[in-house]
């Protein structure tokens, strides 16, 4: 017998609402807050305000998608953290509400660990399974071993994650928020002239910030003529460094552990350099690696929803007394 | 018949009720700050084993919608949101501070004072409403930093009972009024006097738009954009 999944997202500033038959997609809808935009970051306030009133709209549009009346439904999951504590109650307790009324099931997933499942949508890499996630949020790798939720974290940032250093370089650059989607637009017009030192961190840990300080007092050294002038320069040469960086550590991690697959996940994973490297690292190595679709690297309920798939057959349910965590 | 479930998420008191009718059937009160979003939903799916009601039997929804926490009212929008969808029935809406008030009209009744029901919005602000001895709103004040010129003007032209958790924070900035007036600064449960209210609002099928219903948070979203 099939499953049918309602699962919410609602971590940070996008509302989604999917519906899977199983492991398949019935519908997958995304609606994006712009107007934080302008305020050059994710405003927490403004974002809770905004889930509550989309989180309806988004969920009938699901529906209407799959064309499943929501009586059908078997579990419902949703994002229990890490994210925005605000954003995270709208969603969490929008399932709880659906719960009580259907009588339904519910399943807290955890958002990092959704975006490795995020591979298993479209494939079953071989497990162990390294993944390497690059967010706004988040760094880290893991080491899915024996079963798709058995995950390891083995090394994670100290300080800043990679899509937050994108983010802030893009603002001293002058870059609209969210900055990283511009330095990679601006990269693909430029050539890494510059070179940067790298971070010299044990392990398969990360860290940004001094890099970031870095940039900060290199572009200082620019006039404001000067940084438009360099920009294509500039963007290509920061992106190559943090790519460069995220690299490094997942060369170290595949040799030392030598898992049967590898991947990359989180939005950051939609980076056209960051992909192409991982890719050539994967040729090289000759391991299978996998990237997945791009509506499914940044955030996105479909993830949450295989997440609940798999907890579902393992029995892991949720129940009305469950609270977010932000971290 | 109708059997409508209240929730109350707005201050730090987390209450649940059923009403059948005018009546009350069934209430749940938890005293206790930050575990809203623990105890809200346990506290639906309590209240409805109690009562003995499945939650199919339930006709209306009614929600306290501010002023209060912003944390606290979301989490009851989006637990009865979710419910009014899911059960395909309406949801009313009412004011904290009209809500809160129900309790003391008896009282206003007998004493003929009108009430002025407040809630503490931190620093020297109050969330205020003026209501008559019936229990009717009669002019809603919104957010009053103190001394306020308007709830000057009321404790200087009336008697009244002043309830509600900012009512000593009013006496301080507005001290030894000219008229009598009764303070009741503690609410035991802001929704355990509904039944009038809800009957109206059912009556008059005072329903709200699931998409665009929103809490009444009175202030816009405050945001400094960053000089660096």
């Amino acid at each position: 017998m099939a499953f049918l999944i309602l699962a919410i997202e609602t971590s940070c500033d996008d509302t989604s609402v999917a519906i899977l038959c199983d492991k398949v997609i019935l519908a997958n809808v995304v609606s994006s807050q712009l107007d934080h935009s302008q305020y050059g970051g994710v405003v927490p306030e403004l974002a809770s305000r905004k889930h509550l009133v989309n989180l309806q709209i988004v969920l009938e549009q699901a529906l209407y998608q799959a064309q499943i009346s929501l009586i059908d439904i078997d579990a419902i999951a949703f994002t229990q953290g890490p994210g925005l504590l605000g954003s995270l109650l709208v969603g969490i307790n929008y399932a709880k509400g659906l719960s009580i009324a259907l009588q339904k099931p519910l399943i807290a997933v955890n958002h990092m660990e959704a975006h490795i499942l995020a591979h298993w949508i479209d494939y079953t890499p071989e497990l162990p399974f390294l993944c390497l996630t690059v967010s706004g949020g988040h760094t880290c790798l893991t080491l899915v071993q024996k079963n798709p939720l058995n995950h390891q974290v083995i090394g994670r940032t100290l300080d800043d994650a990679a899509g937050e250093a994108f983010d802030k370089i893009a603002k001293l650059l002058g870059l609209p928020y969210p900055g990283g989607p511009f330095i990679d637009k601006y990269a693909q017009q430029g050539q890494p002239i510059y070179n940067f030192p790298k971070p010299q961190i044990p392990n398969y840990d990360f860290s940004f910030s001094g890099f970031k300080t870095y940039i900060k007092n290199f572009v200082n050294n620019f006039s404001a003529e000067q940084v438009q002038q360099e920009l294509p320069n500039l963007c290509c040469s920061i992106q190559n460094a943090i790519v460069n960086i995220l690299i490094d550590k997942f060369f170290k991690a595949i040799q030392d552990l030598k898992p049967k697959s590898v991947g990359i996940a989180g939005g950051v994973s939609a980076n056209s350099t960051l992909r192409k490297k991982v890719q050539e690292l994967g040729n090289t190595l000759q391991i299978p690696t996998y990237i997945p679709k791009f509506e499914y690297c940044t955030d996105n309920a479909a993830m949450i929803g295989i997440t609940g798939y798999y907890k579902l057959l393992s029995q892991n349910f949720g129940d009305l007394g469950t609270v977010p965590y932000a971290r | 018949m109708n059997s409508v479930l209240v929730l109350d998420t707005s201050t730090s008191i987390c209450a649940v009720a059923i009403y059948q009718n005018q009546n009350l059937l069934s209430t749940i009160c938890l005293h206790q700050p930050n575990v809203h979003s623990e105890k809200a939903a346990l506290l639906i799916d309590q209240v409805l084993n109690i009562s003995k009601i499945p939650v199919q039997q339930l006709t209306h929804l009614a929600i306290a919608k501010g002023p209060g926490s912003y944390t606290g009212l979301r989490i009851g929008f989006a637990l009865l949101k979710s419910m009014s969808y899911a059960l395909k029935i309406p949801i009313l809406g009412f004011s904290t501070l009209l809500g809160q008030a129900q309790s003391f009209v008896p009282i206003a009744q007998q004493m003929k004072y009108p009430i002025l029901s407040c809630l503490d919005a931190g620093r020297n602000e109050v969330y205020a409403a003026f209501i008559d001895n019936q229990g009717n709103l009669l002019h809603d004040l919104g957010a009053c930093v103190l001394p306020h010129p308007d709830i000057k003007k009321i404790l200087t032209t009336h008697s009244t009972l002043i309830i509600g958790n900012g009512a000593n924070k009013i006496l301080e900035h507005h001290p030894s009024p000219p008229y009598k007036y009764l303070l009741f600064p503690y609410i035991e449960n802001p929704i355990a006097n509904l039944g009038y209210l809800l009957e109206k609002k059912i009556a008059y099928q005072e329903y709200q738009n699931l998409i665009t219903f929103e809490p009444d948070y009175i202030k816009p979203v405050h945001i400094t954009i960053s000089k660096k």
